[in-house]
């Protein structure tokens, strides 16, 4: 990894200072902020003092111990599953000549945009050992005696999460990388005798491995701050992880937000030494696979096309298509999961969610906010990423290392970080209540997946490719827009997608900062959810999931039309 | 002669009475009507509420009766609402004139750091300040011990225990006291009483009423805990669990609309510990350092008048403290009746002390 420029006192050095000063004061001030209001003592006014008092209490409790042993099992199952399935697939899918390839790759995609409560109430009408569905017909075979699945188990838990957007995420992130790839190096293997699955363990995958190793991270940080499903399903049995423990502590009464932001941080302690070595493991070697000889073509499956097809339509249809049942259904149903009840159909959920006197507020506040995220994200995370892969800038590290902080940090402690930084800051308090505030949470909220997946697009090419756009002449603008770009127009639309969906989706760290004037749609969907309206949440669930597939549709259309292949 | 006197002394005394009742009324009527041409200077009043949609709708009737008083609502969980407004003090930033919620700890904390002030003073219109038009009397609905901070307007009287009939018949199980039979473990489920809510409240109950030693026992049940009301009432309802402890009126009466669980009832009769009164989310207070207090007199009186609590009682579907507004069937309390209340401030300790037993006995 080669750098190609050196900073100086000139334009392209100030922008590489501005947006360290940015990135920096955006996201370290927060942070710093959460971590020392970790040592604050609460007294009855505000703060009496400060001490180890909240870390005593967030580890004082003995459930702390099981919770983090859960956690760290949890996510080792999650993750031990659902990465060689998705490398596989997305192998699959960007390599091969596997039919329908690009519809199947978009099926991942609306996986990943479904809500995961909606869809785990699916899950839970088909599997719950007393009235699952699944677990009837299952009963009234000859030789089943017992229910056989318990989604209120510790692999019910995980099957919830695989199906609900694990895989699915991870086959969005890995499949533009595989694409990436040369495919001599593919062929050279496969031609030396080595099969398919020595080819993707002992090429495909050592090649990928910034960005497998990001996405493994990725994964680890949301196993870590997974919370909506383990609160339902991993409750009744008295399972629980670090995350429902904050959550724990925030509703007590008084809250325990200290005790709660020093859970908090210790995710991001945690994951400090992880990323200190994913970056050692990138540092060491080049990862270009697209550099001026780059050869795209496909792998021929031969007699295999049809049946590999079949396989991943049968897995996208498990995590797309029968969640989007699961939520449309729910959308319909007088209450989700009673069949048998006199009038089962109803369009009432619609028509209380679309006539709700803010839902249109709501709908417009959700679409500046998601449209203007995914536009600045895509911006910032670009300028973030091309310096720390492409320059020698001095604080290039620092950029890299900040820029993971904001996936170790909880959304609503964000949030409480954000709070204080444009409260307590004079010139930023004008803006507090604003639109501005919500688009730099949910900017923030998305840095460390945009910047990482930039990152890994960025590694994967070769600097000769503008070295020798600079030596015809070409500045490195020019390069830049001429050559780095073009190649990376897919990811670059992939991470405004993803930014998209999770502004949209927001509503830990939005619940915080936003007003009547400025409440998005995730806000709205929160009011029908406390009210147990499960049914007109799905609603909201299925208007957003709407909204970021057109977003998603012309992202791919306009992928599809650049990057390397094209 | 003396009977023309004793007509003088009558009519002279029905003109003192008359003139009284006509000052009392110019004075009211004095101060509201000043009241209300500052508030319309003031312009806008800003009110922190409960989560739900239709908390929110019931507001649009201020908005209608007052459309020169811009009202700027906004829904928050407590504990969100708690960490906004501790941080916006932190700031020097007064941003919210009413907090309406139900019972929760800020009110403690935010009396006892000065962050409250009397609501008491704001009420000026007769109907609010009517001693009959209240539950129980006017003093009765102010939760804290001074009587003049969280004004308590919602009474509903809710069920400690529901239980499905179709899987356990009355001869079974037709008292509290029989929950702590062993044929009952495993089979209850509850609404988790470790945090500020339902379960804890009925736990509470249990405690100051059937004593400590009948909760730890209820706890050893082999409980199972949700925090998510709609799993609880699917769990009744279906007959997952046949017994649930801090059910929500409003999820089993959804689905009873719809024909399921139709067995569902209370447990225990018209026993004192069969029954709670509750607050729900209905209480108001004011903001220390209210930016808009002419304004957040206006709502509050509008709020708490005849007309606000009529909208509160059909839009919210829970039953007003008022008792000349329409009452929610089953929910509303009886007269006469001396329920007990869990969400006065000296109850607090009982509260702290259920939590403290659940957290014990439940890790």
């Amino acid at each position: 990894m080669s750098a190609v420029q050196s900073h100086s006192f000139s334009l392209q050095g100030f922008v590489y200072w501005l947006v360290l000063g940015i990135v920096l004061f955006a996201v370290l001030y927060p942070a710093g902020v959460i971590i020392f209001s970790s040592f604050e003592t609460p007294g009855e006014k505000l703060v009496s003092g400060f001490g180890l008092q909240a870390w005593k209490i967030a580890f004082a409790d003995p459930a702390i111990l099981s919770a983090i042993w859960n956690t760290l099992t949890i996510t080792l199952a999650r993750q031990a599953i659902a990465l060689p399935i998705a490398i596989l697939l997305a192998w699959v899918i960007a390599r091969t000549d596997v039919p329908g390839a690009t519809t199947l790759e978009f099926l991942f995609w609306l996986g990943y945009f479904l809500p995961p409560l909606p869809v785990t109430m699916g899950w839970i009408l088909l599997l719950d050992p007393d009235y699952g569905v699944l677990n009837r017909w299952l009963t009234q075979l000859p030789f089943v005696t017992k229910a056989p699945f318990n989604i209120y188990s510790f692999w019910g838990i995980v099957w919830a999460h695989l199906t609900t957007s694990t895989i699915a995420v991870e086959v969005m992130l890995l499949t533009p990388a595989f694409r990436n790839m040369d495919a001599t190096l593919e062929e050279a293997s496969l031609v030396s005798g080595a099969g398919v699955v020595r080819t993707i363990t002992r090429i495909v995958v050592p090649l990928l491995t910034p960005i497998v190793g990001v996405v493994l991270l990725l994964g680890i940080v949301h196993s870590l701050q997974a919370f909506e499903l383990e609160l339902v399903l991993g409750f009744p049995f008295r399972f629980y992880v670090f995350s429902t423990q904050i959550h724990w502590l925030l509703n007590q009464q008084p809250p325990q937000f200290a005790a709660a932001t020093a859970l908090g941080s210790t995710i991001l302690f945690l994951m400090v030494p992880l990323i200190a070595l994913q970056r050692r493991t990138v540092a060491r070697r080049s990862f270009a696979t697209v550099g001026g000889r780059y050869k795209g073509h496909k792998l021929s499956l031969g007699n295999w096309r049809w049946p590999v097809s079949v396989v991943l339509l049968a897995i996208a249809l498990l995590i797309t298509l029968i969640p989007l049942l699961f939520l449309t259904l729910a959308s319909f149903m007088a209450r989700f999961g009673y069949f048998s009840v006199a009038k089962p159909w109803t369009a009432v959920h619609w028509s209380r969610v679309i006539e709700d006197s803010v839902f249109l507020d709501s709908l417009k506040n959700t679409l500046v906010l998601a449209g203007a995220t995914a536009l600045v994200s895509v911006v910032l995370f670009t300028l973030i990423a091309y310096i720390v892969i492409r320059t020698n800038f001095a604080g290039r590290a620092a950029l890299d290392l900040v820029s993971w902080l904001p996936s170790t940090l909880p959304g609503i402690i964000l949030g409480l970080g954000l709070l204080s930084v444009f409260l307590g800051t004079p010139f930023l308090r004008p803006l507090y209540g604003s639109m501005f505030l919500l688009i730099v949470a949910t900017v923030i909220s998305s840095m460390t997946l945009g910047v990482q997946v930039i990152k890994g697009a960025l590694t994967q090419l070769a600097v000769e490719l503008e070295e020798a756009a600079r030596v015809a002449g070409g500045s490195s603008w020019n390069s830049f827009r001429d050559i780095v770009l073009p190649l990376i127009t897919p990811t670059l639309l992939l991470v405004g997608t993803l930014s998209f969906i999770a502004a949209a989706r927001n509503v830990s760290t939005v619940a915080l900062i936003s007003t009547s004037r400025t409440r998005p749609l995730s806000l709205l969907q929160l009011d029908f959810l406390v009210e147990s309206r499960y049914e007109s949440a799905a609603v909201i669930g299925i208007i957003v999931v709407a909204l970021t597939a057109g977003v998603a549709l012309v992202s791919r259309l306009l992928g599809l039309r650049t990057g390397i292949e094209r | 002669m003396f009977r023309s006197s004793f007509h003088k002394m009558i009519l002279a005394a029905l003109l003192i009475l008359i003139g009284a009742a006509h000052g009392q009324c110019q004075e009211w009527k004095t101060k509201w009507d000043r009241v209300l041409a500052d508030a319309k200077k003031e312009g806008k009043v800003s009110v922190a509420g409960p989560p739900g949609t239709a908390y929110r709708d019931v507001m649009r009737g201020f908005e209608k009766k007052y459309p020169e008083i811009a009202l700027e609502f906004q829904s928050f969980t407590p504990s969100n609402f708690t960490a906004r407004f501790s941080k916006e003090r932190q700031a020097g930033q007064y941003l919210w004139d009413i907090y309406v919620t139900g019972p929760t700890g800020f009110d403690i904390s935010a009396k006892k750091a000065g962050e409250l002030d009397p609501i008491r003073p704001l009420f000026v219109l007769p109907e609010v300040l009517d001693e009959k038009a209240w539950f129980g009397g006017f003093d009765k609905a102010f939760l804290d011990s001074e009587k003049k901070y969280i004004f308590a307007f919602q009474a509903q009287i809710t069920p400690q225990v529901l239980i499905n009939r179709e899987f356990v018949s009355e001869k079974e199980l037709n008292s509290i006291k029989g929950l702590l039979d062993p044929k009952w473990k495993g089979k209850i489920a509850i609404n988790d009483p470790r945090v500020d809510g339902a379960g804890n409240g009925r736990i509470a109950l249990w405690a100051g009423q059937l004593g400590e030693e009948f909760v730890r026992n209820l706890l050893k049940q082999d409980l199972t805990l949700t925090r998510d009301d709609r799993q609880l009432a699917d769990w009744l309802a279906r007959g997952k669990f046949p017994i649930a402890i801090g059910v929500n009126d409003t999820d089993i009466a959804e689905l009873q609309k719809l024909g399921v669980g139709a067995k569902v009832e209370p447990l225990g009769g018209k026993l004192a510990e069969a029954w709670r009164l509750s607050t729900g989310w209905g209480a108001a207070r004011l903001v220390n350092k209210a930016p808009h207090v002419n304004a957040a007199t206006v709502y509050v009186n509008w709020l708490l008048s005849k007309e606000g609590q009529a909208a509160w009682a059909s839009t919210v579907s829970r039953p007003s403290r008022r008792v000349d507004v329409p009452r929610v069937a089953g929910m509303s309390p009886e007269a006469g009746v001396d329920y007990f209340d869990i969400d006065r401030e000296e109850r607090v300790p009982l509260r702290d002390k259920a939590q403290e037993i659940s957290k014990s006995v439940l890790r």
